[in-house]
């Protein structure tokens, strides 16, 4: 049972990074039909800038919130200067686009910082565990927990509340429409783009936590697997994101669990298998809706 | 008001719309009409700055227009009830009514609003009803009216309305067309596309008449009861009221 | 465009430009380079391999598959497994699977075995990842590939996982991967002339539409996956002959950007697209890698740079999806220009059919 409890803490806590991650993706596409590729990067960016904040001396508490900062402008200015010209376009050339985007800033990084993963300093008090009972659970994770809910929180309230959520629900369903009322298309695609810079934000900040480490490359299987909880949970849709994103945390610590020490390894291809067999079964994900094209 | 001036629409090779000029002043109403495949949404789309005009120039109450953004031309009034109605369908009425005013909320302090919430919900009594509801729970024809509301929230100066008879059941016609109607009594500069023509002359004081992208007519509405070739060329079989009627 | 000419036309008028112009450099090659030259040409014919597959698939169907670099890998390490002397399968892979270290078997049929065996696994993935569309679709592919490389990386006993697989047979010579690529040119360009090709590009424009008109878009989508495939795995599978030595890495994200810029860049619709974007990277690859390298240009020593072909590969991607996003020959091939030109010299309108829309 204990193990249960514990496993359960687990895979919310990886599942929770999944969700804000598939959330962001999720953001971006519903509002201009981008599926980006480079979101993965804001992980790294905003690892080399906490890297540079430490450089730079400042404190802990400072570098975590401004990583979170860092992350929310490169998702404006990646917007700004990559996908702005490309707005309008047929989907499979955005997604290119964003493709060649991830590849330009991972090589950057690759061309400026060595390629060795460099570490990067938490917080010391992250590490520790908290008992409750027969459970020990690491703070890092219920830190995870409390800025998820935390964040999805507030994403709810501006998409409900204010006058721009207002608009990008709008735009997820009509975009041409929201402009012809008068409403600066700019203002509302840069507003997704920082919202979903902002979740990627603080998913960074935990996973480098965890990781303890940057490289170059560190963004790239985080944000396959955000694709693949999107998909799972319905793609185009903001719940069913992260819906997606907690049952593939889910999926994740149970091979974990049941994959023997032999199999460890295999891992992320019996995650993949799994998720790929759902998807045969069920392919417009959980919350999706089928669309019947091929017969 | 508006002035369209030797306007062409080119997707392509394909000129949608060829050379095009008319007018329509302040407190009009200004029939488009024309076949399939006239080029009569790509003119809106002109008009409206969604499509990207290749010859010609647009100006509204003296400025020119042509080349811009969507969202700068409705915030000097020009506001469309598109084809197909286009409403938010899973926005409350509330909030697609609230999306209509957003641009219009800047000129609240030039105090000439001429429709706000009040105005706009006592002019249509049914979204006041369904004021909380997700749109996509509205009829037809409720989803149409909803939709000319909320381009009247963007204090309209031009109204477009797109084809408004589109999938709705006659009644419902007759109730969308007493409002249009009403709109232009209030003195509402209105230019009304529409296939179904007999309705559209009633109540417009001009008539655009487009075929294959260029003006075939223009001209008051009686005018083209007398042509009667040109009436059967396009209308086919005419209405007998409308022909007796005179606007 | 269409001058009206039969399929066939179509398909042996632009295979035998396209061959012709291949083989004269395939040709050329040895007599006016150097060694390193000729390594060079035969690497650049493998890539072709792979990309004119990957056009099969993602240029008729439209469906952007990311995984395809699965299938070299497939291909490659089955071929070496099978291919690689016991003496040093011995050494490298003791504990290998199938007793696979107690036998070798002769290249061609090395080759063979791995053909067959891609094909199998193209057959079920193709029918698995075909029944989505679109965006779930090309995240299916990828992973695959996934699958594929954390495998390869984790079957110690069979690949020796991260650690380089050494010592494969070389095999594979310049005259033998261009002979190869000029196969690959006619299936590809036969593929898409023929009636499956046909409905596939139906399909790749407006399924619905297709479907109406009886198109099996599930089916034509997975003849395509499965060719395609097929021709991604003899690409690997002359690869492994050509390097000599394999890991995983191998097989993963650098090569599929770099086949995917090929393909891009000249535009997926065509086959002669993939030929001019892989000419055209290749020179510009090799200039960088002389950059990457750290010239001494002016008596001022460059510091190396990793990541430089790279960068200039993601470069490339961006500024033709913004713009040329069909790439540079769009939906036109070298014949169908050629005719085109020929046409215009001598007078003629281009086009045999010409109305004016009303």
């Amino acid at each position: 049972m204990n193990l249960v409890v514990q496993q359960a803490i687990n895979a919310l806590s990886i599942g929770a990074l999944y969700a804000l991650l598939a959330l962001g993706l999720a953001m971006v596409f519903s509002v201009m039909g981008l599926v980006n590729f480079a979101h993965g990067e804001l992980i790294t960016i905003t690892g080399f800038a906490m890297l540079g904040f430490e450089a730079l001396g400042l404190p802990m508490a400072a570098i975590l919130p401004l990583g979170v900062l860092v992350s929310t402008l490169a998702a404006v200015l990646m917007e700004r200067v990559a996908f702005r010209p490309v707005r309008g376009a047929p989907g499979t050339t955005m997604l290119l686009t964003s493709f060649g985007v991830s590849i330009v800033i991972q090589n950057f990084f690759l061309l400026t910082v060595e390629p060795k993963p460099r570490a990067v300093g938490t917080p010391a008090w992250f590490r520790t565990r908290i008992s409750v009972g027969s459970l020990t659970i690491q703070t890092l994770q219920i830190l995870t927990a409390l800025a998820t809910v935390a964040a999805l929180l507030v994403l709810v309230l501006v998409l409900r509340r204010t006058t721009t959520g207002l608009a990008m629900r709008a735009a997820a369903e009509r975009f041409d429409v929201v402009r012809l009322m008068g409403i600066r298309a700019d203002r509302v695609v840069t507003a997704a783009f920082a919202v979903s810079g902002f979740l990627a934000g603080i998913a960074a900040v935990f996973i480098i936590s965890k990781r303890g480490a940057v490289d170059p490359f560190m963004g790239f299987i985080p944000v396959i697997k955000a694709f693949v909880a999107t998909v799972l949970g319905g793609f185009g849709s903001l719940p069913g994101a992260v819906i997606g994103g907690l049952f593939l945390g889910v999926i994740e610590v149970t091979l974990d669990v049941y994959l023997g020490p032999s199999l460890e390894g295999f891992r992320d291809a019996f995650v993949f298998l799994v998720v790929g067999g759902l998807l045969v079964i069920r392919p417009q994900g959980l919350l999706g809706v089928r669309a019947r094209v091929t017969t | 008001m508006l002035t369209v001036d030797n306007v062409s629409v080119s997707y392509g090779p394909i000129r949608a719309v060829r050379d095009v000029s008319f007018r329509v002043e302040e407190g009009e109403v200004v029939a488009l009409l024309g076949p399939n495949g006239a080029g009569k949404t790509s003119l809106l789309g002109a008009i409206t700055g969604l499509v990207p005009v290749s010859g010609g120039a647009i100006s509204f109450a003296g400025r020119e227009i042509t080349r811009q953004k969507p969202e700068d031309i409705a915030r000097l009034g020009i506001t469309m009830a598109p084809e197909g109605r286009q409403i938010f369908s899973k926005l409350t009425v509330a909030e697609n009514l609230k999306l209509g005013g957003y641009a219009a909320r800047a000129r609240k302090e030039q105090g000439d609003s001429r429709w706000n919430l009040d105005r706009i919900l006592t002019m249509f009594p049914v979204l006041q009803e369904k004021f909380n509801e997700q749109a996509e729970t509205l009829s037809g024809g409720e989803q149409q009216q909803l939709a000319i509301a909320r381009a009247l929230m963007s204090d309209s100066k031009l109204l477009i309305l797109d084809e408004p008879s589109l999938g709705l059941a006659p009644q419902i016609v007759d109730t969308i067309f007493d409002l249009i109607g009403t709109l232009a009594s209030h003195g509402m500069t209105l230019l009304l596309v529409e296939q179904d023509a007999a309705r559209a002359l009633r109540i417009a004081d001009q008539t655009v008449l487009l075929s294959a992208g260029e003006v075939e007519f223009i001209g008051g509405a009686s005018e083209l009861e007398r042509s009667g070739d040109l009436m059967r060329a396009y209308f086919g079989v005419i209405d007998e009221k409308v022909a007796g009627t005179t606007s | 465009m269409n001058s009206g000419r039969s399929p066939y036309a179509k398909w042996l008028g632009g295979s035998a430009a396209l061959c012709l112009a291949l083989l004269l450099s395939g040709l050329l090659v040895p007599i006016l380079g150097s060694r390193a030259d000729v390594r060079i040409a035969t690497g650049f014919f493998i890539n072709l391999i792979v990309v004119l597959g990957l056009q099969i698939f993602m240029g008729n169907s439209g469906i952007m598959n990311f995984g395809f670099v699965a299938f070299m890998g497939i291909g490659a390490y089955t071929s070496a497994v099978l291919v690689t002397p016991v003496i040093v399968k011995m050494e490298t892979i003791p504990n290998a699977p199938f007793g696979i270290s107690g036998f070798e078997l002769n290249f061609w049929t090395g080759a063979l075995i791995a053909l067959v065996l891609s094909i199998l696994i193209a057959f079920i993935t193709g029918i698995a990842i075909n029944r989505q569309d679109g965006i779930p679709a090309s995240i299916a592919a990828l992973s695959v590939l996934i699958i594929v490389h954390t495998t390869l990386l984790h079957w110690l006993d069979l690949t020796r996982g991260p650690r380089a697989f050494y010592r494969i047979p070389i095999k594979t010579s310049l005259n033998l991967a261009m002979v190869v690529t000029l196969v690959v040119v006619v299936i590809a360009r036969a593929f898409k002339e023929s009636k499956v090709g046909l409905q596939l590009r139906a399909s790749r424009d407006d399924p619905i539409a297709a479907s109406t008109m009886g198109v099996d878009v599930r089916r034509v989508r997975v003849i395509s996956w499965v060719l395609s495939s097929a021709i991604i795995s003899v690409g690997g599978v002359l690869t492994a002959h050509l390097l000599g030595t394999l890991n995983p890495d191998v097989f993963y994200f650098k090569i599929t950007f770099l086949i995917l810029a090929m393909l891009l860049l000249g535009g997926q619709s065509t086959v002669s697209g993939p030929i001019l974007g892989a000419t055209l990277i290749t020179i510009g690859l090799e200039l960088t890698r002389d950059l990457a390298e750290g010239p001494i240009v002016l008596g001022l020593d460059l510091p190396r740079m990793f990541g430089l072909p790279q960068f200039f590969l993601g470069v490339v991607i961006v500024l033709v999806m913004k713009f040329r996003p069909a790439g540079i020959l769009g939906d036109a091939e070298v014949d169908d220009i050629g005719l085109r030109l020929w046409a215009r010299l001598h007078g003629r309108s281009p086009d045999a059919k010409s109305q004016t829309i009303k």
